[in-house]
């Protein structure tokens, strides 16, 4: 619960002028939908979770839905341009801050699959990093689709083939 | 001074008696003390020690005399005070209070089996009923009810909690269970805390905790009685509740309120922000015609609900426009923002006038500076506005200014309405149940007139779905979300409205600090509720807040090290049976609705009922199902 204090903290604090931060320091990039984030994305959190983050179209729309219900004013007008916009300057693709660490993935078939598709929103470090119980390796797939990973039915079912074989937890 | 005439004495017992009894003046008491020796200031002392002096003005039969035991004074100053209910749990030193009850129909003690539930029955009892809320437990059991209280606390809720203290021959000699002052731990979460002096002044200071504890700001209160006083038999007076009934009904100065209605208008924009202080207040309704007769856009607290704990403004109402924030779209550039009895503190907006009316005068302006500050009984000073309104503009005129400023707003609302139907559209072929899918359900299932008391963070998503305030659900949940509470304040809020269908709603996490405990209660006192248990298996919010907001170091690192539940995966019902409630698994969307009717059926047979329903995870890190792999039993060097 400290944490979410620390949000309503920041809601509160955000309203004083002494929180006025570097207001030039824009960290949302230009576009159609750039002014509406800028303002009905940040009065509750910092733009931090935003711009570390990477999906496609159908994910930033199912996030921006969330936080509507949360209170976001955004409007059924401007839904799609908010997730347009987001998927653009946040989307697969588009490098995060700081170094990636290059990673060697175990030979094997399905190995370029990951490769190519599944370090577009994150290192493949992170894809990488832990070895999972073989269900949640499906669940996780399927996810990374939902959130607008390129890949078909056929290439997930290999990608998870080859994620079980290779980083499964005993 | 001869044996006789001394505290206890035969003549001066006597005396006593003869004066509570009304037989004898408080003058002929004092000649009568000073004949047996007495000097005058110590005669003084010792009547004023069970003489509240101003009651004294009261009504015959609003003071009466009464003897017992301390604990029987106690139970009989609660009885005069109207109280019906004691939630309690005992230890050894409670047994006076507990005797007293054996002779006391009027009071029904209430058990329940944790401290911390026994406060949060008392708490959503006093939420509901607008009484106070009577809490006893053990004194070794007053940390555990502390937790509960800090939501009493910070939402101004009246409780009264009481232990029988270490008796005064034995506290502060370190024995088993005993620590230093323990009183004082209360101080930072109660309006006052006191520890009784003596067996004859219980009533009195039982009195005072009350008064207290009900007068506007009300709050929790903290009564520590040595267990001796509670075994020792007394002479005192008891006072009828009226006596102590403040009423508060403060009015503002009529020129401020004629400063407010001009703003409101002459306002450009407005905005107005409803708080909790209306609900304390009852004041629905004059908050309902302020804000029609000017056409003004109503807020309540952002995130949903977060940060109150109640939703005063009906949330169908065209003019409401959803979760207050300090820059929105819409209304965009407001130049007057008219603050409510926000008990959280007044929020501030980009650029505008800020007036806030409260009926709290330390809190009010504290978290922010304000420009026009109004201290109000908060029913009152609406009703006064209201008219303030109505003599400063023609009905034409009024009706003109609501009727723009009101087409806005409810386009606004409309789109809203329009977009949570796209939200619902958009998830609409999940296999699983998502927080929109329960949202929808529970709107089409519960009875309109459902008090809904929840806890559960997930159903910041889910509430927007549903219709509350005015003749829809009542809303109450708590500011600071201090969790284990919401099991516990549903029975409080049915025991207060037997006559509304109640359903407490946590999250798996929620369930797990409260329950089952509280279940205990509710089958003992048959108690029809329906419990739904909105079962992600996760601490799910905390953990999207731990991953995105702060550090990120788990989730960089794949390592969810704190919030995944569900290994041991709870089975929410089997814990329910156990303690004798029924309940059933819900974990398909089409299966909602049956479930609900079974849970229903189940209340009006007048059984509680419990629903574990499975919900997807959502938002970052949702996949996730590792938890760090420790075992205790992987450390063994032996086998035992
Ligand atoms: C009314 C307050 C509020 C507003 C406005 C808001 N958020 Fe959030 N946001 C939250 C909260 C609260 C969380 C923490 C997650 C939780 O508690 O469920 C969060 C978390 C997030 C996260 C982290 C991932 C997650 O699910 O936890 C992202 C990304 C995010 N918000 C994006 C946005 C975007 C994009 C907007 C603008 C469309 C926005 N937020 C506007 C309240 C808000
Ligand atoms: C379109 C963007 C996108 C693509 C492409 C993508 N991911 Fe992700 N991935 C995310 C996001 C966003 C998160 C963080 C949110 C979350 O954990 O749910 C994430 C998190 C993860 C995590 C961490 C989950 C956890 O619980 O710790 C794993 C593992 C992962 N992705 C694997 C993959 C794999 C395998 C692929 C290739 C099939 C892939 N990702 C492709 C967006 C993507
Ligand atoms: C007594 C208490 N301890 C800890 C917290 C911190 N906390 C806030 S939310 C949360 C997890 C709640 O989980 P759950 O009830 O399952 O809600 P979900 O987010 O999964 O819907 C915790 C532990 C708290 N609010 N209250
Ligand atoms: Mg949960």
């Amino acid at each position: 619960m400290r944490h979410l204090l620390l949000i309503a903290g920041l809601t509160l604090a955000t309203a004083s002028a002494a929180f006025a931060q570097t207001p030039n320091a824009d960290p949302f990039p230009p576009g159609d939908g750039h002014d509406k984030v800028a303002v009905a994305c940040t009065q509750c959190h910092a733009p931090t979770p935003i711009v570390t983050m990477r999906m496609g179209e159908a994910g930033w729309r199912r996030q921006v839905e969330i936080m509507i219900l949360r209170g976001a004013q955004i409007g059924p007008d401007d839904i799609d341009r908010t997730a347009t916009y987001l998927a653009t300057v946040f989307g697969p693709g588009v490098p995060l801050p700081g170094p990636v660490k290059e990673v060697h993935l175990a030979a094997g078939s399905g190995a370029e699959l990951v490769q190519t598709h599944c370090s577009l929103c994150h290192s493949l470090e992170r894809v990488v990093i832990r070895h999972r119980p073989g269900q949640q390796w499906a669940a996780i797939v399927h996810r990374m689709m939902q959130f607008g990973a390129p890949v078909d039915g056929t290439e997930a079912d290999q990608i998870v083939a080859y994620l079980e074989e290779h980083y499964a937890a005993q | 001074m001869p044996a006789e005439a001394s505290v206890g004495g035969k003549f001066v017992k006597e005396l006593i008696k003869q004066y509570l009894d009304n037989g004898i003046s408080r003058r002929k008491l004092m000649r009568g003390l000073g004949a047996a020796g007495m000097t005058l200031a110590t005669a003084k002392t010792f009547v004023n020690s069970f003489t509240p002096t101003p009651a004294h003005a009261a009504e015959p039969g609003a003071i009466h005399p009464a003897t017992g035991t301390g604990g029987m004074l106690y139970m009989q100053q609660l009885r005069a005070a109207g109280v019906e209910y004691v939630f309690f749990n005992p230890s050894t030193g409670d047994a006076p209070f507990y005797d007293a009850a054996v002779n006391m129909p009027e009071i029904q003690l209430i058990k329940g089996v944790q401290e911390g539930a026994v406060v949060a029955m008392a708490d959503g009892y006093a939420r509901l009923s607008g009484k106070i809320g009577v809490a006893h437990v053990a004194n070794v059991g007053l940390p555990n009810a502390m937790t509960q209280l800090v939501n009493s606390w910070k939402d101004r809720i009246p409780v009264l909690l009481t232990v029988a203290a270490f008796g005064t021959a034995l506290s502060g000699r370190d024995g088993p269970q005993d620590y230093d002052h323990q009183e004082t731990m209360l101080a930072p979460i109660t309006k006052w805390l006191w520890l009784a002096e003596n067996a004859v002044g219980i009533p009195d200071v039982l009195r005072r905790a009350m008064k207290f504890a009900t007068t506007t700001p009300s709050g929790p209160v903290f009564l520590s009685i040595p267990d001796d006083f509670l075994r020792a038999t007394a002479t005192a007076e008891i006072f009828d509740g009226k006596l102590f009934t403040v009423p508060m009904r403060i009015r503002p100065d009529a020129k401020d309120i004629e400063a407010v209605a001009r703003a409101l208008i002459e306002a450009k924009n407005p905005l107005l922000s409803a708080g909790d202080e209306i609900t304390t207040a009852q004041a629905e309704p004059e908050l309902l015609e302020l804000a029609t007769l000017l056409g003004m856009p109503v807020t309540m607290c952002w995130g949903s609900a977060l940060n109150c704990w109640s939703k005063p403004f009906p949330t169908t109402n065209p003019l409401f426009i959803g979760a207050y924030q300090r820059q929105m779209g819409f209304p965009g550039a407001v130049d007057v923002h008219f603050v409510v009895g926000d008990q959280i503190g007044e929020r501030t907006y980009n650029g505008a006038t800020s007036i806030s009316m409260r009926s709290d005068p330390t809190a009010l302006a504290r978290a922010w500076p304000i420009d026009m500050p109004i201290v109000s009984n908060i029913k009152l000073g609406l009703a006064d506005l209201i008219a303030a309104v109505k003599s400063l503009a023609t009905a034409e005129r009024l009706k003109s200014i609501a009727a723009a400023r009101s087409a806005r707003a409810q386009a606004y609302h409309a789109a809203q309405v329009k977009m949570r139907q796209t939200i619902v559209k958009d998830i609409g072929n999940s296999s699983g149940i998502t927080m929109e899918r329960l949202g929808t359900e529970l709107e089409i299932g519960l009875e309109r007139d459902t008090i809904y008391v929840s806890e559960c963070d997930s159903g910041r998503n889910m509430d927007p779905f549903m219709s509350f305030g005015g003749a829809d659900k009542t809303y109450i949940s708590t500011g600071p979300n201090i969790l284990g509470w919401a099991q516990a304040a549903s029975f409080g809020a049915k025991l207060a409205r037997p006559d509304r269908p109640v359903v407490s709603v946590t999250g798996d996490g929620g369930a797990m600090f409260g329950g089952p405990q509280p279940l205990w209660s509710q089958a003992r006192y048959k108690a029809p509720i329906t419990n739904l248990v909105v079962n992600n298996r996760s601490y799910n919010n905390e953990r999207n807040r731990i991953w995105s907001l702060i550090g990120g170091e788990q989730y960089r690192a794949g390592l969810d090290m704190t919030c995944y539940n569900g290994s041991p995966d709870v089975d929410f019902t089997k814990a329910a049976a156990g303690y004798g409630v029924e309940g059933e698994i819900v974990s398909e969307p089409a299966k909602i609705q049956e479930a609900l009717a079974r849970a229903k059926r189940a209340n009006v047979e007048g059984r509680p009922y419990l629903l574990d329903i499975h919900v997807e995870r959502e938002g970052i890190g949702a996949a996730s199902e590792w938890h760090p792999p420790f075992s205790i039993a992987d450390q063994r060097t032996r086998k035992v």
